[in-house]
């Protein structure tokens, strides 16, 4: 008692500036409209338990915000600089509205003086997401020479991020192209370019690193996809190139001069291939096997003179039957979805682990879509054959890379619609009709900053159940051992 | 002295290597934001690489430069002084001082290697300073227990703020144990024995701390021994730094040696020995052909064009970047189509240097491609330029130029990204809150004398960027914008260069369309020689008398066969086109 009365001029000094720290709204003045707010979060479906959505209200001279988040049940509130909720609270509150809705209150104090929007709802998903977090390469979004650069994981409850492997690590090497199994990372891969080059393969735990080229397919084994036996993993081998534009809206375009498609048994250690899936006029690419493992999805064109017919270089969605038991395939290709007929070009197809649904990105050619501003998302009911694009989702920039989410219910995919050249992250669900929800961009902890000052883009998305258990340090010394396996072309 | 040796440092970062501040201030974006100061401060040294780079983005201005860097080197003296102080009381002041000099004479040197970066100072000086206030406060106390304990605490907090040379403290700490122990001042007996103690004892923990941290760190153990921050690529241990390192601590011993010889012998004898070194090691320490491109780059991004001019007439370009930069400035002050061959030059890549994974290279590239008006060419190369940087780091000048790029693009949004970036930094602030409010009028930017007019002057028709046919995007621009006269004098320097006389004819041709009247030095010689190769008669009023008689007289010296003769036309097309054939 004798110390508080001590100091108690210390106290009401740090009572007035907590209060100043909290300002709450006064004389608020009504303005028309949804809040100028940033993420734009207005109208989101969100999975319960994801990472707060906290934003900030995007127009000059903000001093502070007040938002209050309410639903069915409960209500959560926060006063700062940005909408910077507690991960806790949040998560309360989105469990227990789950299929209902958040409605959002925004007061902005600008210029000295409170305004407040009209409310905007936020929905939560009946549908859980059932996944740990996300995987993806985070690069500078250069040319042909590139700086710091990684893989990483994230968990989207919060916002934790943490290091799979970086560049950082063993003198600048570049990672790309990992994935696991149906979003399990017990079996993860992912490629080793450069100097100390392999393909990481890991299976519940055990790190197998494969030599990078292998002289009889001609080139390194890159865009991974698990069979879900997780006993194979379809790759192609790209003899890929760069053009740079010298004028106009794009700045690069990314071709094969030839590539084929392979299925490597990780059991055998052998690659598998077959005359169909190796042509020497057409160029194969981004294989995925379909959810029962019965089928493999490719992209194929017509080979072209590169660079002068850039343009001409359109695929199309194929399949060709794949048998498990024997690691043979059919003897026929048969052309799902026919882009070249209007003029255009799929890459990426990403079948829904349900069996419903084909997503892919369709552009005007080539297949590196995130570099064409006109690249959209595209979906296929599988069951009937009917393609569309998804509107709902889609911007005036790329949108390019995706995958699904073990359960089928959430996308995640790569956009680069806040500046038209560094890439984000975006989910969305889909509902039992097949249309997606708007998409809703990455929560940070400070959206606004942490956007606006990172000067890399995410790519090559994926779920994952649970966290990669990958053991780095060790990696790190396998990569420089430059000790490899050497892989077996089948016979 | 030490005035003298303040002003000397001062005049020499001042005037002859002001270009290694530039260098050094351009590769680092410094952020004033937060995060930045939090992704360094989560790796040892981080705190010294944010003081640096925070001291470094005043070489934007290189008085202010000068005046940072004296400072720093002053302090570090000043840091070596009070520790030979520390170590042997009875030394005078001018010894110490002298001696001081002498790691100072040696960092100097060592900074002559461009890559090294003001962290480096930065993290010498703190712990040379820590070291002196650990022994001021402990060094002969007897208060053992509180020593040990300090020591171990402020090696592992000085491991976190200034990285691997944190050794010394531990290092300084055992050597004034030894020199005390070898002729102790009754006074300072109990305790300094004990020190020897305590330095070993902190060099264990200093270990423990390397290991414990190399758990974290996203860096091989070799980068956290030699210091993530000290060098722009720490993949080796420079012989350099661990020679520096050495000598700070062998300097208390070699004052113990030297402190009985008489102040004047000794002082005289140490200056002039430093002098001696640091004359004969300053042409290694300070490699002029390396000097030379920092010179370059520096004066290409002040677009200082006669100074370039200058320089070249007196270090004679051979370089690719070098040549390309007196090429470049020959253009912009509209002298390239007469005096491009007063210079060395070896090809058409002199004009457009090729592209190489090198920061200096691609940046001079880029603003070649961007004079020239290839905006999306000129974004490529800063951008790969800021990448090539070996540390990671981002580059304030590249940030600069992409934004500006993005503006003249159209790229808004980008744009906004860039300058709100460079509304993060102390010097180019203004500047960014300028543009940010430029790029809410896009009709502000049809009307900027630069944007607007590179806007208006870009290409229309794109095609895939081709090292080998740049003559035709020369061509390009050219028929865009006839008032570009640089790519009008590359479109037709670039054929002479490749010794291609057809094709310089159909050029000229094209660039006669628009300037009938066009008909710079470098033609006259080129229509003269066709003429006298073709042995047709001189056309009539396109050569002038002068340019007739240099290719007579440059005629009969060949004919001669003579190198003496021959070598006074060296500098002329005529020779060019004639040699290397």
């Amino acid at each position: 008692m004798k110390f508080l009365t001590q100091h108690r001029f210390l106290f009401i000094a740090v009572f007035i500036a907590l209060l100043g720290c909290s300002e709450r709204p006064k004389n608020v003045e009504k303005v028309a409209g949804e809040p100028p707010i940033f993420p734009d979060y207005a109208g989101v479906t969100i999975p319960a338990g994801i990472a707060p959505l906290n934003f900030s209200v995007d127009a000059e001279d903000v001093e502070r915000v007040d938002v209050v988040v309410k639903g069915k049940h409960g209500e959560l509130h926060s006063n700062g600089r940005y909408a910077d909720f507690d991960i806790k609270d949040w998560h309360k509150l989105t469990e227990e509205n789950k299929g209902g809705e958040l409605t959002v209150s925004v007061c902005a104090k600008i210029a000295g003086r409170w305004v407040q929007y009209d409310d905007f709802l936020i929905n939560v998903s009946a549908h859980p997401l059932e996944e740990w977090g996300l995987t993806y390469r985070r690069i500078a979004p250069g040319y042909e020479v590139y700086s710091k650069m990684g893989i990483y994981q994230r968990d989207l409850a919060n916002f934790d991020e943490s290091t799979i492997i970086e560049n950082t690590m063993t003198d600048g090497q570049c990672y790309n192209c990992h994935t696991s199994n149906r979003t399990n990372p017990k079996e993860f891969v992912f490629h080793v370019r450069g100097e100390h080059g392999a393909t990481m393969m890991q299976k519940n735990g055990e790190c197998t690193w494969l030599k990078a080229n292998n002289d009889a397919l001609g080139g390194s084994m890159v865009y991974p996809y698990w069979h879900p036996s997780g006993r194979y993993c379809a790759f192609s081998t790209n003899q890929t190139r760069q053009g740079f534009h010298i004028a106009g809206e794009k700045r690069l375009e990314v071709f094969d001069l030839s590539s084929d498609v392979l299925v490597y048994d990780t059991e055998k250690n052998e690659i598998l291939t077959d005359s169909l899936l190796n042509t020497k006029t057409w160029s194969e690419n981004t294989p995925v096997f379909s959810p029962d493992g019965k089928w493999l999805y490719f992209t194929t064109c017509l080979q072209k003179e590169y660079p002068l017919q850039y343009k001409d270089e359109q695929y199309n969605l194929c399949r060709i039957a794949f048998d498990e038991k024997t690691g043979r395939f059919g003897s026929e290709v048969d052309t799902i979805f026919n882009a070249v007929e209007k003029g255009k070009s799929v890459s990426w197809p990403r079948p829904s682990y349900d069996g419903r649904y084909m997503l892919f990105t369709l552009s005007d050619y080539g297949y590196f879509s995130i570099w064409h501003k006109e690249s959209d998302q595209w979906i296929m009911d599988l069951a009937n054959g009917a393609a569309r694009p998804a509107d709902e989702i889609n911007s005036p920039e790329a949108d390019s890379f995706h995958n699904w989410s073990d359960n089928s219910r959430w996308v995640v995919f790569t956009s680069r619609r806040r500046d038209g050249l560094y890439s984000h992250l975006y989910l969305t669900s889909i509902d039992n009709n097949g249309h997606f929800t708007k998409p809703f961009l990455l929560p940070q902890q400070n959206p606004e900053q942490y956007y606006s000052e990172s000067l890399y883009s995410f790519n090559t998305p994926d779920f994952s159940k649970t966290k990669v258990d990958f053991d780095t340090r060790k990696a790190v010394g396998s990569i420089l051992s430059d000790e490899r396996t050497p892989t077996n072309v089948r016979p | 002295m030490t005035v003298v040796v303040a002003a000397l440092s001062y005049w020499f970062w001042a005037f002859p290597f002001r270009s290694a501040l530039g260098y050094r201030e351009e590769m680092q974006l410094f952020q004033t934001a937060a995060t930045y100061f939090a992704a360094l401060a989560a790796r040892p040294g981080g705190i010294s690489t944010y003081l640096g780079e925070f001291l470094t983005q005043f070489f934007n201005n290189y008085c202010i430069g000068a005046a940072v860097m004296t400072m720093l080197m002053m302090l570090f003296a000043a840091g070596c002084f009070l520790m030979l102080r520390k170590m042997r009381r009875d030394a005078g002041v001018i010894q110490c001082w002298t001696l001081a000099f002498i790691p100072l004479t040696a960092l100097w040197l060592f900074m002559g290697n461009q890559n090294i970066t003001v962290a480096f100072i930065v993290a010498l000086t703190i712990t040379l300073w820590t070291s002196v206030l650990y022994l001021r406060c402990f060094d002969g106390s007897g208060r053992r227990v509180a020593a040990t304990l300090m020591a171990l605490l402020l090696v592992a907090l000085l491991y976190y703020v200034a990285g691997p040379v944190a050794i010394l403290l531990p290092v300084l700490i055992i050597a004034r144990g030894i020199l005390a122990a070898e002729k102790p001042v009754p006074q300072e007996r109990r305790g300094v024995s004990s020190l020897v103690w305590i330095g070993c004892g902190a060099v264990v923990w200093l270990a423990a701390n390397v290991a414990v941290w190399s758990l974290w760190l996203p860096y091989p153990l070799s980068y956290q021994l030699i210091g993530i921050g000290y060098v722009l690529n720490p993949d080796k241990l420079l012989l350099g730094q661990v020679l520096l390192e050495v000598l700070l601590v062998a300097i208390p011993f070699l004052l113990c040696l030297l402190v009985k010889v008489p102040r004047k012998v000794l002082i005289p004898a140490l200056v002039v020995a430093d002098v001696a070194v640091a004359a004969f090691l300053f042409p290694k320490a300070y490699d002029p052909a390396t000097y030379r491109l920092i010179d370059y780059d520096y004066m290409v991004r002040a677009n200082d064009w006669d100074a370039i001019i200058e320089y070249s007439d007196r270090h004679a370009p051979d370089l690719p970047l070098t040549v390309s930069a007196t090429n470049l400035a020959l253009g912009m002050t509209g002298q390239l189509d007469a005096r491009a061959f007063d210079y060395f030059q070896h090809g058409a890549e002199g004009l457009v240097p090729p592209f190489l994974k090198e920061t200096l290279s691609s940046w001079t590239t880029g603003e070649i491609l961007f004079q020239l008006g290839l905006v999306n060419s000129a974004q490529r190369f800063y951008f790969e330029g800021m990448e090539a940087i070996p540390n990671y780091n981002k580059s304030v000048r590249a940030v600069k130029r992409l934004a500006e790029t993005a503006m003249i693009r159209g790229d808004y949004k980008l744009a906004e990204k860039y300058l709100k970036l460079l509304e993060n930094t102390l010097f180019y602030k203004k500047w960014a809150m300028r543009n940010l409010q430029l790029i809410k009028s896009p009709e502000g930017i049809d009307a900027h004398p630069l944007y607007g007019a590179m806007r208006r002057g870009m290409i229309d028709e794109t095609y895939m960027f081709s090292e080998g046919e740049l003559d035709k995007t020369f061509g390009q621009l050219f028929l865009k914008n006839p008032g570009n006269t640089l790519a009008r004098q590359y479109l037709v320097v670039y054929p002479l260069l490749q010794r291609d006389l057809n094709r310089f004819s159909q050029y000229m041709g094209v660039v006669a369309e628009k300037y009938p009247q066009y008909n710079p030095l470098l033609a006259q010689q080129a229509l003269a020689f066709m003429s006298m190769k073709s042995g047709q008669p001189m056309p009539q009023g396109m050569v002038s008398p002068a340019v007739e008689q240099s290719l007579r007289a440059f005629a009969q010296a060949w004919t001669t066969k003579n190198p003496d003769l021959i070598a006074a036309h060296r500098n002329t097309l005529f020779h060019y086109l004639l040699s290397e054939q």
